[in-house]
């Protein structure tokens, strides 16, 4: 251990840049690991420089990169660096753009790696032109590809409408939004009210897409993708209210683009692969992170914070940041700021009004189970290893009724990306034919490393 | 127990395999059995068929913590061959490749063996002199195993880099052409469906947790997460936690605990024809049927009970891989995990009576009793059912730490997978 003590965070979103500028303020140095070229996370996403691309840069994102570039002195960010492996003793490994991977010893590490988006397969969703809304997003922000052929947008919740929206006003033609869930009840709405900017951006969003003509269906979903070689057509099928087809899907679209997306998950791949205890919480993603008031964790010295943790949306992983940045200080007997004491204690006290925007958000769009029945049998579920909703379910059928078990015998989620993509429906689908609870099917476990990795980057470099 | 054949295969896709039916029960325990196999691995579950099958003893359970198959048997690098260099090695090895050579027909279960080749490398004089020893000695013994020259070893496994200027040149190698791989998972799900269909209780999520003796010693039943069972023959086959078990009897068992470690890289085309093994530098690797490169490594130089090894032993295994195959170098590594091995002083199983009446061990196998598991189970079964040793596992006794009658296989590595 060195003299001074090493802070190591992982994830520059919002999150864990906010937590680095806060121990910055109070003298703490820290190193930032993020996988991204740019800080920013997943909401302040950027191109290579902010004069490009369609959408215009966040400017708080904007101004979270200066003040990050500001505390170089502080901050050491390593950007394009993969946390791919840790420990319960606080020994990451990390694997940079190119080169051997290495080791780091954490003295107090933060997890602050954001969300991923929930994948709910159905027919025709491997076609080439299916993407997740995110990632949709991604290559607007990051790449400034805006779809050249009529789009519809499939799935539900906040992110539908913003790159909806988005897509409307970079030139795309959106063709269609297709949204599992009902116009929010005027209790959502009055929960909703609890972050004014965000509903009046919303209603800002819906007014867009008005004005634009786009045709919203509600209580229905892209229940097929038709195409050879790409997608040509979505096929729409209105929802029971658990959100399994009413009926065989009747109307359809042409389209060359599908986005879908059914809200965003914990990213609980290093908690888990550390052994922090989690817990099941469908409010804010499934399985999220058991952790304290201070934002630890069930591991000594390791917190968790930001959507990474549990989704809490943008204003909640700036204030854990401010948070947990208070309970590092007092981890290593440092003296808090009062300007760090007064944030801390209002991060906390705004967090009730938090938490009833994130219910009504909930309650208006929350996941429901039945939508993952859209897969037809011989649906492929796992892309990587081909493995169809059939082959799942005859896995769990004959006795394979835990999670791990059934991809042992399935290989459902044992290829490239390591059941990223299709864990929440093969979790969904393992436990519906075993007849329990999610829950009772088990948290997928990560295993080292969380990305591939060249074999000559792992050996030792040669002298 | 349903016949699996051409036919159903082909009813079923038909089916849009809708009629699979669980392949074997999920018993509660009952209040007695006449005997517990504890740990539902490759070997408990093959004791409990040999114990149906071949002694009539079908009141009896396997007690596993977890699920099947999920300890080592589903962890191994699956490496099999019979090339030990003492009589009675070669015997207990050589009796599980016979087994296995029959295996799927015997389960009506695809255990997928296949017998491509195992290659072993010598690196350097010691390597050459042991392995040309142990050529020899497994001829006396009828067991094939043959000397390589370099260029041989390249005609037999074509991606082998021979060049002399490497750190660890190839300078030769023994090969056994029955050795290859198998499917590790079928293995235990093959056994426990017939074990199952012969009417033995296969319990998961039942963790052991004491044993219970009567008041002349011997065994009475078990305590579990499930409440006590009572039974007079208790059979521990648990691995990495074997040690653990017997303490709860009073038994000290002269072994170690330590996580060994394996990864695969991702998948792709055919590029592997056989199995390789390079005791020296602790590589050992073959490709599986999705097309991954299988990577055995060594196991952490400490003991310990977690099941991830350190990263230095695989980025020394990886260093290795890179060397003998450069062609490998930028394949990306996909997974990596560890197991809990459990080493004896002479690197050979204990298996057989212990000082504690109607308590029988078979355990010690270390980095490498996958390759066993037929042979073990076999042998096992006959000293539970009949409360002594087969003759074939008669030498493997718990005493020979006492005697000095060692086993001893710990020569040309620490590792023999
Ligand atoms: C696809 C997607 C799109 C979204 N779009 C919006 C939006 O437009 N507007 C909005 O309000 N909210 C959006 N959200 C929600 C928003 O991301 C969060 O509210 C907010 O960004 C959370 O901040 P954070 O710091 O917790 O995580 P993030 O901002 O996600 O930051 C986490 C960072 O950690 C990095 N990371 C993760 N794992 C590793 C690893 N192993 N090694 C190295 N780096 C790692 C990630 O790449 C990322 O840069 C979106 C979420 C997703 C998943
Ligand atoms: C990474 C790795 C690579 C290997 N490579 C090879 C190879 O290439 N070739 C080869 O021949 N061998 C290899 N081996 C060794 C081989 O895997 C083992 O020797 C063999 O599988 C042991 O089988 P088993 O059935 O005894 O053990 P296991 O499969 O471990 O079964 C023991 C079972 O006991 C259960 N158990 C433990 N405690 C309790 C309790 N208290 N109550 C109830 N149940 C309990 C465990 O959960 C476990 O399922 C390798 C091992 C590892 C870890």
């Amino acid at each position: 251990m060195s003299a001074e003590p090493r802070v190591v965070i992982v994830g520059a979103g919002p999150a864990g840049a906010n937590a680095a500028l806060a121990l910055a303020a109070a003298g703490v140095r820290s190193i930032v690991i993020d996988d991204n070229p740019r800080a920013g996370g997943q909401i302040f996403r950027v191109g290579p420089n902010d004069a490009i691309g369609p959408v215009k840069p966040d400017p708080r994102g904007v101004r979270l990169r200066a003040r990050l570039a500001e505390r170089a002195d502080m901050i050491e960010h390593r950007a394009g660096h993969e946390v791919i492996g840790a420990t319960p003793e606080r020994r990451l490994t990390v694997a940079p753009p190119d080169g051997p991977v290495v080791s780091l010893d954490a003295d107090a590490l933060v997890i602050a790696t954001g969300a991923v988006e929930v994948s709910v397969p159905v027919p025709g969703w491997t076609l080439p032109g299916v993407f997740g809304l995110g990632g949709l997003q991604i290559l607007l922000k990051q790449s400034a590809l805006v779809p050249d052929r009529p789009v519809v947008l499939g799935g539900t919740g906040p992110l539908l409408y913003l790159v909806a929206a988005q897509m409307v006003k970079t030139g795309a033609r959106l063709a269609a939004v297709v949204d599992a869930a009902d116009w929010p009840s005027p209790r959502h709405l009055l929960g909703l009210a609890a972050m004014p900017k965000l509903l009046r951006q919303g209603i800002g969003h819906l007014l867009a897409l008005k004005r634009a003509g786009v045709p919203i269906h509600r209580r229905a979903a892209i229940a097929a993708i038709d195409g050879a070689d790409g997608v040509a057509a979505v096929r729409i099928a209105r929802l029971r209210p658990d959100w399994s087809a009413e009926s065989a899907p009747d109307a359809t679209i042409a389209c060359g683009i599908v986005g879908v997306g059914f809200g965003v998950r914990p990213n609980v791949e290093l908690t888990g692969l550390i052994g922090c205890a989690h817990l099941y919480d469908p409010a804010t993603g499934g399985w999220v992170v058991r952790r304290d008031e201070d934002l630890a964790t069930s591991i000594p010295g390791v917190y968790a914070i930001g959507d990474g943790a549990a989704i809490g949306g943008v204003e909640n992983a700036l204030a854990e940041g401010t948070i947990v940045a208070a309970s590092i200080l007092r981890r290593l007997g440092r003296p808090t700021p009062a300007g760090l004491v007064d944030r801390a204690t209002g991060a906390r006290r705004r967090k009730t009004r938090r938490t009833r925007f994130r219910a009504a958000i909930n309650g208006w769009s929350g996941l429901r189970d039945g939508i993952f029945t859209l897969a037809a049998f011989d649906t492929i579920v796992c892309r990587c290893e081909g493995v169809t909703r059939a082959a799942i379910e005859s896995a769990a059928a004959s006795g394979f009724d835990e999670l791990r078990a059934a991809k042992l015998h399935s290989r459902a989620g044992m290829g490239l990306c390591q059941g990223r993509v299709c864990g929440d429906a093969a979790a969904r689908i393992v436990a519906h034919a075993a007849g329990v609870a999610v829950e009772a099917a088990g948290m997928p476990r990560a295993r080292l490393p969380l990305r591939p990795v060249a074999f000559s980057n792992v050996a030792a470099p040669k002298s | 127990m349903r016949h699996f054949s051409l036919r159903t295969l082909l009813t079923e896709a038909a089916n849009a395999h809708q009629g699979w039916a669980r392949q074997w029960r999920a018993p509660e325990p009952k209040p007695a059995y006449d005997a517990i196999i504890v740990g539902g691995g490759g070997h408990g579950l093959a004791t409990a068929y040999y114990m149906a099958q071949e002694h009539g003893m079908r009141n009896i359970a396997v007690l596993e913590k977890g699920w099947i198959g999920g300890g080592n048997t589903g962890r191994n690098t699956t490496i099999i061959r019979s090339n030990y260099l003492y009589d009675e090695s070669a015997a207990i090895y050589d009796h599980a490749v016979k087994l296995w050579e029959g295996l799927s027909q015997a389960l009506n279960y695809n255990v997928m063996y296949s017998a491509r080749g195992v290659l072993m490398l010598a690196h350097n004089q010691h390597d050459v002199q042991s392995f040309k020893r142990h050529v020899y000695a497994n001829r006396l013994n009828g067991v094939d195993n043959e000397w390589l020259t370099p260029e041989q070893a390249k005609a037999f496994c074509p991606p082998l880099n021979i060049s002399p200027d490497i750190r660890y040149p190839v300078l030769g190698g023994a090969l056994q052409r029955r050795g290859g791989v198998a499917r590790h998972d079928a293995v235990a799900w093959g056994y426990a469906r017939g074990a199952d269909a012969l009417g033995v209780d296969i319990i998961q999520n039942c963790e052991v947790t004491g044993i219970v003796r009567g008041s002349d010693g011997a065994v009475t039943g078990v305590e579990t997460t499930k409440g006590p069972i009572r039974t007079p023959r208790i059979g521990v086959v648990a691995a990495g936690h074997t040690s653990v078990i017997m303490a709860m009897a009073g038994v000290r068992m002269p072994l170690e605990s330590f996580p060994l470690q394996a990864l695969v890289s991702e998948p792709v085309k055919p590029v592997f024809p056989c199995v390789l093994m390079s005791n020296a530098v602790h590589a050992y690797i073959s490709q599986s049927d999705k097309g991954e490169l299988v990577i055995g490594a060594g196991t952490d130089q400490y003991v310990s009970y977690s099941q991830q090894g350190g990263l230095h032993i695989t980025t020394h295994t990886l260093d290795a891989i890179c060397e003998l195959f450069p062609q490998f170098s930028r394949l990306r590594l996909l997974r990596n995990w560890g197991g809990i091995v459990d080493v004896t002083p002479d690197r050979s199983p204990i298996i057989g009576r212990t000082p504690v009446p109607g308590l029988f061990v078979n355990c010690g196998w270390g980095t490498g009793g996958f390759k066993a598991t037929p042979g073990s189970g076999h042998v096992f079964a006959w000293t539970v059912a009949k409360g002594e040793p087969h003759p074939i596992n008669a030498p493997f006794t718990l005493d020979r730490f006492r005697t000095g009658r060692l086993i001893d296989e710990a020569a040309a590595a620490a590792v023999a997978h």
